[in-house]
Formats: structure tokens, sequence, C-alpha cells
């Protein structure tokens, strides 16, 4: 990584391109709280006439779903799955093989700079008043708030390398709808970005706890609202450290038969 | 009146065909879309189960019930996106100019563009609604009386025509505009989740017949 001046480069240049095309930080804003709205409006049906189910509470449910629409909104400005696909289906991607970077590591710098606008200009003000107005509690210490941050990172890389990995399968299947819904229903579920594992049935709970999604949302969100403390904090982000360790080590593996597998039509 | 009625009728089918026999021509792709739209949907289906595990119901609504909506909502908006689905990139047609060929045409440009492709994709959408409304239709051990299969199918159609005004309506903003499709996505896309969602907080009755109300409103 002696290049690293080149990559805080693409993410200067994506910084700058959100903050010309506003536009879309606003939209991609306005359907995070729809989402936030209609979850929060769900728990809050299912919680109606109910203190707390299986100890937990309504209050910290609620932190639950408010921290994990962040990170979800935190996730959204990167790069989509499908334009990484188009890319793969037009052969643009060729172009990137060609250039003096390691392309991973330049969509991952990249994205930093447009997370970084949006994050600032849309995310942080909107979350921080609503945890504000709603009075909820955050994490009391800073050690949890450092373990947080950290899960949270550690949780984004983990699903760049997965998203990224999948998105590279189109050199082989082209055509990826069936499948691609799987993998999105299994990101949406076994994360626990919408429902938390602990609301799992206990067959489905233990198996999302052997895959790698849980480590995504689940995981920080725990830490933020204080479900996961002491001996099985520090657990969870050593499982965290693990799958990254994997899911990267299979990115680099995918990426070097992609290489390998480069089909130029009419070139 | 009715003879140009007719033609129409006949031309729609015409050109619908030809844009159904273009689309089977990548059979794959045309499998994959579907598949991928049944599966998104038992997506949902099965996080409305696993949030239903621990709590039983919503806001006294069990999961088959809100199968059943949801499996509602569903219907008349794939019959909807069948016809209209297109219409979201009409702004692609504005912006490049190919617009202008729907206009030089001999029939209605809005028929001419309506006509011009049938989402086969979406049956994917609609083997799954009918499926699911079929297992909740069992699984709440109804039995519809005549009329009550009239007003469904009513709903049906209504809500079919409604929503296609609405997506249409979205997609003329880009005669102004010139982007719209975006649009579609962050707005209508939500909003649709939303109003598919928190049709649980509708009117509640006791009896499973008094669902068709509330399926009316939204549909």
């Amino acid at each position: 990584m002696g290049h690293l001046r080149l990559y805080l480069e693409f993410t200067r240049k994506s910084f700058q391109r959100a903050a010309a095309y506003r536009f879309d930080a606003w939209t991609r804003l306005f359907s995070n709280i729809i989402f936030l709205f209609m979850w929060g409006s769900i728990w809050y049906g299912l919680y109606h006439g109910k203190e707390s189910v299986q100890g937990i509470s309504f209050q910290s449910m609620l932190s639950y779903i408010l921290v994990s629409h962040l990170l979800q909104g935190v996730h959204s400005a990167g790069t989509p799955l499908w334009e990484i696909q188009e890319r793969v289906r037009t052969g643009d991607i060729a172009m990137e093989f060609i250039r003096p970077y390691d392309y991973p590591f330049r969509l991952l710098f990249a994205d930093l700079g447009s997370i970084t606008f949006y994050f600032l200009i849309a995310v942080l003000p909107l979350y921080s008043v609503l945890f504000f107005t709603f009075d909820l509690s955050l994490p009391a210490t800073l050690d949890r708030w450092l373990f947080f941050l950290f899960a949270a990172v550690l949780g984004y890389l983990i699903r760049f390398c997965i998203e990224l990995t999948f998105g590279l399968f189109t050199f082989w299947l082209v055509e990826t709808g069936g499948v691609e819904d799987i993998f999105y229903f299994a990101i949406s579920l076994f994360s626990g970005s919408v429902i938390p594992l602990w609301f799992f049935p206990e067959w489905l709970a233990s198996l999302a706890r052997f895959l790698p999604f849980q480590t995504i949302f689940f995981v920080p969100n725990a830490i933020f609202v204080g479900q996961l403390e002491g001996q099985a904090l520090i657990q969870a982000v050593v499982l965290q450290g693990f799958w990254l360790f994997l899911t990267y080590t299979l990115l680099r593996f995918v990426w070097r038969r992609v290489i390998h597998k480069l089909v130029v039509q009419g070139g | 009146m009715l003879k140009s009625l007719l033609s129409a009728v006949r031309i729609y089918f015409y050109m619908v065909g030809a844009s159904v026999r273009a689309q089977m021509q990548y059979r794959y792709a045309f499998f994959m879309n579907i598949l991928g739209w049944i599966m998104h949907y038992t997506g949902t289906a099965v996080t409305l189960w696993v949030m239903l595990y621990s709590f039983g119901a919503l806001e006294g609504w069990t999961f088959w019930e809100l199968i059943f909506l949801y499996a509602l909502a569903l219907l008349s908006w794939s019959v909807c996106i069948l016809f209209f689905f297109h219409f979201r990139s009409l702004d692609q047609y504005i912006v490049n100019g190919t617009f202008d060929r729907f206009l030089v045409r001999p029939v209605h440009p809005f028929f001419h563009f309506m006509a011009m492709k049938f989402d086969v994709g979406a049956f994917g959408q609609l083997i799954f609604s009918v499926a699911a409304f079929a297992l909740a239709y069992t699984n709440l051990v109804l039995a519809w009386p005549w009329w009550k299969w009239l007003i469904f199918f009513g709903a049906v159609i209504g809500g079919t025509f409604i929503q296609g005004g609405i997506l249409v309506l979205i997609s003329a903003m880009a005669f102004w505009t010139t982007r719209s499709e975006r649009f579609f996505w962050v707005v209508m896309f939500p909003a649709k989740s939303l109003i598919k969602l928190s049709s649980g907080y509708l009117p509640q009755g006791n009896t499973v017949d008094s669902h068709l109300y509330p399926a009316l409103c939204f549909c």
C-alpha cells in the first residue's frame, strides 16, 4: 500500500463528484427515511401493548432500528452492485485491468469519498436529530463508542468484499436475476438489518450465526444498543475479523480468476 | 367506435406478440427474471414470518392474514406492471429523441408506447401473488360467495388502473424534467412498500371477510 496517496486521490475525486450531484444524496436520504418510517411503524405495531419482548424493550428496539438504518444509509452511498455488474456486462471493466492500480482498492477508496460526503451532509444531521428527539439511549462509555465504530467499519468491509465478489460472478453467470435476489434476501435477513437475530427461531438463529452476514449489521447494532457486552463483544469482533479475512481471501481468489476469464468480444 | 376499438385490440395483440417473441429469444435471462421476482417476494414473506415468530401478531393481524393482504396488493401491481412497467424508461426515449418515432406513426403515441412492450418477466410477481393468495385463502379457511369474488376482481382491475395511472403520471414528468426514472424508484417504490406494509393499520375486523375493505382502499 505504498500508493496510498494515489488511492486517496480517488477518494477526493469521488467526494467532489458526490458534492456535484447533490440531488442523488437527497433522493437517497428520502428513501432511507421512508424505509426507516416503515420499519419503525412495523416494530411499533409489533410491540403494541407489550412492555418488552424477550427482555428487549421497545426503546432499545427503536435504537436498533435507527442505528441499523443509519448504517444501511452509509452502505447505500457506495457503488451499487448493479453498477459493477453493468461494467462487467458492457465490458467497461476491461479498462480497469489496464490501468496501474488495483481495482478492488480503487473502488473501496472511491466509495469512501461518496460515503464521507453523504454521511456529513445527510446521515449525521438526520440521525443526530432523530436520536435527540426520541431521547434514545446512546452508548454510555467511550469504549462502547469505539467498539461500535470499529465493528461498523469491519462490517462495511465485509459487506464490500462479499458484494464485490458476487458482482464478479457476473463474469460467469452474465444474467444473475434469480441468484441475485436470493443473495439480497440472505443479506437483508441474516445480517439482522431489519430483524435482530435474537427474535429468530432457534434453528434459524444458529444458522445465521454460522453465516458471515450477521457480522455486517447485527454485530455493530447489538454493540450500539448494549446487547453485546464483555466476553461476547470481544468474541463477536474477533469473529468479524475472521470473516473479513475469509471474504477478502475469497475476493482476491475470484479476482485472480476473473483476470484469466476476461473475454473481449469484437476486440 | 366499436370497429376502431376492435382494430386497436388487434393491433395491440399483434405488437405485444412481437414483443413477447423478442423477449423469449433470451430464454435463460427470461427464466432468471421470473425466478428473480418470485425469490424477491418469497424473501419478503419469509422475513414477515420470522418477524411474527416471536410476536405472534402485528396489531392483531396474524401471518396468513398479512400474507392475504400482501398478495392482494401485489396482485393488482403485478397486473399493472405487465402492461405499464416499461413506461418508467420513457425518459430515456425523450432524452435520446427516440420518442419522436412514436409521434409520426398512424396510431396514438400513448397507445403505441403502451403496446411496445409486455413485460413477461413480471409474470414472476403474478405467479407469486396468485400462489400466495391461494395459500392464504386456504389457510384462513375462507369460502367466498360469488359476489365477493366479483368485488375482488373489481378491486384488482381498479388497482391496476390506479397504479398504472400513477406510473404513467410520474413517467410523463420527463417531458418537463427529462429525468423521471430515478424519481420513480425513490418515490413510488418505497411509497408502495409503505402502503403495502402499513395496510395492517387499516380498520380492524374480527372476521377475515372484512379484510376486503382495507384491501379495496389500497389496491
